[in-house]
Formats: structure tokens, C-alpha cells, sequence
């Protein structure tokens, strides 16, 4: 079973993150940046799904050079190539760009499964995966919390508010994974040494046959006008508890007319 | 004015109260048009105009300002085939063709408003590349449309911590608006009771399944059962409870219940199994803004905050000083959950019996 995982490189979500002027992009520094948080749910479901079915994992990204980190990444928890897809002409890409970007290189990977995380940690539209499956007419099992298979068709089980489902879709197919999935594993001493014999491969636009005019800022659907930070919430009145904490705590609530 | 198509979600079999925001947003921009997925296929020789949606849905849709109605219905598909219809995909063939057969020269700007649910935000995406549109998720208000600006909405990023304005440079534009705030704009509305007053146009269309669509099948769906606590989104009060419970929730749920709330969580303690996943507040789980929300052994990380950070009071129980839900907290204990909350509860209590209530 061939299996492609799409996986981000994005600014860590723990520290500041700011958006700036004029085009209001992500301000972006390479020493801060990280596989996004949630692709590594989607990568632990792909490599599991490869072990049970003597299958292989390929990480691909897309982004500028230091997005190579996230397929490094993921080479080092047991994905076996990867594919970095590059070019000057993509900077200021809107999620439809990145779509068909990554909608070209699938076509030419042809895998069986495609597992994507549920939204990116920095843009987080959740968009890419379902413009994907749209550009190649794929079905689409969002944000699914366990990936089976017998082999022949894909099945998953997900949680949603109104109660539990589970559905199976034969493949080709995309799937996306929630945080409630398998823990993602640690990479190994072996792992990361295995990791440094593997091969990245680097594609521009033209190995993938998309025209540049198709992506960057211009091809851009939308245009951000403004961004302002939006005030955050200060502290009030914290203390230790010397025995009467929860009868404090009932007084300020009286006090608030909260009870 | 020009049609807003709103399409709309029947999570329960039942439209939501999000879709019902959605319409009353539209209105702001032109004449609101629902898009609704029957569950009846139209091969069920039902002649119906509104077949597989109740009269209830209709009258709310009316009262939501819907100056039509287009239903749905799948061609090709019986509930007794197994065959199960994926909404995603044919809530997209809907729209689509929704969409097309009403495009004339007058009416060249099509806008879409989706609710961003896992499910809108499929069609979001797919709908966005079949109509070559703009798609903008998160958004939290529509701004007036002046000749020259096109379509301009605000909408937060990076996790709340920014408001943007964005335009679509498309005359083409899938809105993704958050359900939290949807579903806040029709609670107000039916506060006011302020409903428009128009008889909707029901227009039945039929919608051909399509390969994608066949190719899911549901095995097994399971409800989840109720509980009989306040829906979280709609509680007044939540308590919430993380790591520091070890498991233990039982003080947690004491204090919800004495203050006629609902219970949450945060993803460690969904994660670790102690909470079904539909307690979930946070970036991946569900945003609420009630008027109290209680963290108990909640160290109050980022994900957790922006779910809810726009609650109108906080208080927090940690046993660390440090904890960073401390930092938003309108008043914080730093203890031990498990000595303070009974306190409170036993307070509560008295202070009832000593006032009355
Ligand atoms: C992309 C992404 C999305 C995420 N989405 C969410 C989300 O939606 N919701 C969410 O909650 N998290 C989310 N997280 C996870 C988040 O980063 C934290 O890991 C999580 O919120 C921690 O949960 P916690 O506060 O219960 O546990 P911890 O961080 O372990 O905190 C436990 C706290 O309990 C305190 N404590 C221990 N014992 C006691 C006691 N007896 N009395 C009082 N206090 C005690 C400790 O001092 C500590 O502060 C997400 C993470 C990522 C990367
Ligand atoms: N630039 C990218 N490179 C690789 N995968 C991506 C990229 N952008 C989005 N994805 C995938 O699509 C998912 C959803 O992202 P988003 O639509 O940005 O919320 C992510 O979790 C990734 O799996």
C-alpha cells in the first residue's frame, strides 16, 4: 500500500506569532519553525497503516527551503522518501495554490491513500485536504480518529458531537486526523541515523507541469486589508489557598451575583 | 438585491441553530436563499415540493429570513441500498447546481455562507474549486458591500489572537463563518423575536450522486447519548476540568451541579479517556463564551485559552502558581482541586440556604 502524508512546516504555535505589514503574511523564523502540530497525528496513522500493510510512507511539503524540516522530520519517524516542492514563484500562495500544488504531485505519486491533518496550526482553514480531493475527485473521510484497513478499502472511525461513526470508502482516498488519534511515536537513535540515507526529492512547479501564473500573490483569491491584535484578557485577583479557597471562591461568585 | 445561498447543516436531522445565524447574516448582503439536503431521495415517488424536511424546519427557515428554499433531494440512492449519502459531496452537487441554474447577468456575484463545521468546511473547499471562488474560513462578521470593495469580511487568526479584514478579489466567495458565532446571531435574534416576515419560494432540485459520493459507505453510526446537563455550548455556567483531576471528576461535576452548568474538558483529560470528546473546549474542540467558566487543574495552554478566553468570567483552581490560565483568570485559587471545589460546593450551599434561594 502506497501512502503520501502531507505534512506542514509552520511557525510553533507555544511561542508569539505575528502576522505583518504590508501584505499581513506570517511573520516567519526559521529557527522557530516546526512540523505543525497536528500533521504528526497524520503521520503516525500513515506509518501505522504502511507497518500493517508492508506498505511505504512518502512526506511531502510544500514551502520555502526551511520547509524541508517537516519532511526531515517526519524521515526520522519512519517515512521512507520525501518530496519537497519548491519554487520562487510561490510566495503569497492562498490555499488554493497550495491545493493545486499539492494535487499535481499526488497525481504523480499515485498512492492509494492520502492522510493530511485536520487544519494546519497556522492558517488553519482545514481547506487544503478538501480542495484536494475536489481537484481529483477523490471522497474525502474528515477528520477520522482511527484509519483501518483489510487491504481493499480504507475504514476509520470518528467521534463527532452528535456520537460515533464508522464509514469505509474504497481507495484511492484522502483522510484527515484529529488530535484523539494515536499518540505520534518518538523518532529513534536508529530512526534519525536511517533517516540520513533517505532521499528528498526537490520538485519546482514545471517538474509538476503547473503554470506560475497559477499560484503566488497574484493568483491569490483573496487579500488581507488590515490585521490588529486583539487585546488580551489581563489577570485579577489571584491567591493562595490557606485553607478557605473554596469559600473564597463561592464569595467572589456571590459577589459577581454568579450564584 | 442579489441572492446569498446559505447552506444548510441538519446535524440531528434538524437544522441547526448555526444555519439559522447564517441566514440572518445573509440577509445583510442580499436576499437569502437555503440550500437544504433532503434525506428522502426523489426516486422515493414523493411529490412534495419540501419532502424529507419538517414543517417545524420550514417555519424556521421562513422566520430566518429564507426568501427561498431549494430542496435538495438525491437521485439514485434508497436508505435500504446501503449506500449511504455522504452530505459532503452532495451538499456540494446542491450548491453547484443551485448555483448554476440561477447565474444570469444581473446576479454575477455568487456568495455562498457555509458554517464552519468539519462537514461546511468540506464543501467550503470543494465548492470554492468547482466555482473558481474565494474561500475565507473563521469569519466573524460580513461587512458592508460597497460598489468597489467587492466582499469584505473580518474574521480572527492565529488562534484569536488577531482580527483581519479580508476582501475577495473574486466575484465568487465561499464564507466559512465560525458556528459559535452563527449560532450567537440567531440566540439573539429570537432574544429580539425580531423575525422577518416573508413566505420563501420552496424549489425542489434534484441532485445526481456521483462516483466520490458512492464510494463512502457508513457501516455503523452510533448517538451519543444526551446528557442531562446543559448543551456546553448553550451553558450559562462551565466547569472544566483537566490533567490535574487525575481522572477523578466527581468535584467537578458537583460544583456544574451546584451552579447549574455543564462540564468540560481539555484535551488531556478527553484524550486520556476520562471525557467524551464532545466536552472538548479548545482549539480542536468547541468554543464557548459562557458568563462563568471554571478551570480546575487546567494549566490554560494556548489551545485551551482560545476556547475559551471569551467567556465573561473566569476562575481558575491550580495547584501552580505559575500555571498560565492564572494569567487570564478574573480570580484564581492556587490549591488543590480536590480540597477547594468540595469547599466551594458546601459554601454555595450555605450562602443558598442563608439567602434563600
Ligand atoms: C494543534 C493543537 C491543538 C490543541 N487543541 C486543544 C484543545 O482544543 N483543547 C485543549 O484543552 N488542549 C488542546 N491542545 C493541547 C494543549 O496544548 C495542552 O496539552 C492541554 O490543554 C493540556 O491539558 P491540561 O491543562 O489538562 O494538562 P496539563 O497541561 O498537564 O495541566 C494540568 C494542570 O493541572 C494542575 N494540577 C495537577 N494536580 C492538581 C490538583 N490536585 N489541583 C489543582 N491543580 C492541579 C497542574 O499544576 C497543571 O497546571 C492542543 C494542542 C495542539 C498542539
Ligand atoms: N504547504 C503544505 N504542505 C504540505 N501539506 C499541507 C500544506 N498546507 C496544508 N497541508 C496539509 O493540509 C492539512 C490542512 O491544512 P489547512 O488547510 O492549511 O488547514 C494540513 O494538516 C496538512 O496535512
Amino acid at each position: 500500500m502506497k501512502v503520501v502524508v502531507l505534512v506542514k512546516c509552520v511557525p510553533d504555535s507555544q511561542l508569539a506569532r505575528s502576522l505583518v505589514a504590508p501584505k499581513w503574511n506570517m511573520k516567519r523564523c526559521d529557527v522557530s519553525e516546526i512540523v505543525s502540530e497536528l500533521d504528526e497525528y497524520a503521520l503516525e496513522e500513515a506509518l501505522r497503516l504502511a507497518e500493517t500493510h508492508s506498505g511505504s510512507v512518502t512526506a511531502v511539503t510544500v514551502g520555502p527551503a526551511r520547509a524541508v524540516k517537516a519532511v526531515e522530520t517526519a524521515l526520522q519517524r519512519g517515512a521512507e522518501s520525501g518530496v519537497h516542492i519548491m519554487d520562487d514563484a510561490l510566495a503569497g500562495s492562498d490555499v488554493v495554490a497550495t491545493a493545486v500544488v499539492l494535487s499535481a504531485a499526488v497525481r504523480r505519486l499515485c498512492p492509494d491513500v492520502v492522510i493530511a491533518g485536520m487544519a494546519s496550526t497556522d492558517s488553519g482553514t482545514s481547506l487544503v485536504p478538501s480542495m484536494i480531493a475536489e481537484m481529483l475527485g477523490w471522497p474525502l473521510l474528515g477528520c477520522v480518529d482511527e484509519v483501518l484497513t483489510d487491504g481493499s478499502v480504507l475504514r476509520v472511525r470518528r467521534e463527532r458531537d452528535h456520537g460515533l461513526e464508522v464509514l469505509e470508502a474504497s481507495m484511492p482516498v484522502i483522510v484527515t486526523v484529529t488530535d484523539r488519534a494515536s499518540e505520534p511515536r518518538f523518532p529513534s537513535f536508529r530512526t534519525i541515523l536511517a533517516a540520513k540515507r533517505k532521499t528528498i526529492h526537490s520538485w519546482s512547479l514545471s517538474d509538476l507541469g503547473i503554470c506560475s501564473s497559477e499560484v503566488g500573490w497574484d493568483a491569490a483569491r483573496t487579500s488581507v486589508e488590515s490585521a490588529v491584535e486583539r487585546p488580551s484578557r489581563g489577570a485579577g485577583h489571584i491567591e493562595k489557598d490557606e485553607g478557605h479557597g473554596g469559600i473564597r471562591l463561592a464569595e467572589f461568585l456571590l459577589e459577581r451575583n454568579l450564584l | 438585491m442579489s441572492s446569498v445561498y446559505v447552506l444548510i447543516d441538519r446535524p440531528h436531522g434538524e437544522v441547526s441553530e448555526a444555519a439559522l445565524g447564517l441566514l440572518t447574516l445573509a440577509g445583510q448582503w442580499g436576499d437569502p436563499v437555503a440550500i437544504v439536503l433532503s434525506e428522502r431521495a426523489s426516486d422515493e415517488g414523493c411529490d412534495r415540493d419540501s419532502a424529507g424536511i419538517e414543517p417545524s424546519e420550514m417555519v424556521a427557515l421562513s422566520r430566518a429570513g429564507a426568501v427561498e428554499i431549494i430542496v435538495a433531494r438525491p437521485v439514485g440512492v434508497s436508505p435500504e441500498s446501503g449506500c449511504v449519502v455522504h452530505s459532503g459531496e452532495l451538499m456540494t452537487d446542491a450548491a453547484t447546481a443551485a448555483l448554476s441554474e440561477r447565474r444570469t447577468a444581473a446576479e454575477l456575484a455568487d456568495v455562498v455562507l457555509a458554517s464552519g463545521t468539519p462537514e461546511g468546511r468540506e464543501i467550503a473547499g470543494r465548492l470554492a474549486v468547482r466555482l473558481k471562488a474565494a474561500v475565507i474560513t473563521d469569519v466573524v462578521a460580513l461587512l458592508p458591500v460597497t460598489s468597489d470593495s467587492g466582499f469584505r469580511v473580518k474574521k480572527t487568526a492565529l488562534a484569536d489572537a488577531f482580527e483581519v479584514i479580508v476582501r475577495s478579489t473574486r466575484r465568487a466567495a465561499v464564507i466559512v463563518v465560525a458556528p459559535e458565532v452563527a449560532s450567537a446571531v440567531w440566540a439573539k435574534t429570537c432574544e429580539t423575536a425580531v423575525f422577518r416576515d416573508v413566505v420563501p419560494r420552496v424549489r425542489p432540485l434534484k441532485c445526481p450522486l456521483r462516483m466520490g459520493t458512492s464510494a463512502i459507505r457508513v457501516v455503523e453510526r452510533r448517538a451519543r447519548d444526551m446528557s442531562e446537563r446543559p448543551d456546553l455550548s448553550k451553558a450559562k455556567v462551565v466547569v472544566a476540568g483537566g490533567r490535574g483531576t487525575r481522572g477523578d471528576f466527581t468535584s467537578i461535576e458537583a460544583l456544574a451541579d451546584a451552579l447549574g452548568g455543564a462540564t468540560a474538558a481539555s484535551w488531556a483529560a478527553v484524550s486520556a479517556g476520562w471525557c467524551s470528546a464532545d466536552r472538548q473546549v479548545g482549539q480542536t474542540g468547541q468554543r464557548v463564551s459562557p458568563r462563568l467558566y471554571v478551570a480546575a487543574g487546567i494549566s490554560g495552554s494556548v489551545h485551551h485559552r482560545v476556547g475559551m478566553q471569551d467567556s465573561q468570567v473566569v476562575v481558575a483552581v491550580n495547584k501552580d502558581p505559575d500555571a498560565p490560565i492564572f494569567g487570564i483568570a478574573d480570580f484564581g485559587i492556587v490549591g488543590d482541586l480536590f480540597t477547594v471545589l468540595p469547599q466551594a460546593v458546601e459554601e454555595i450551599a450555605r450562602i443558598r440556604g442563608r439567602i434563600g434561594t
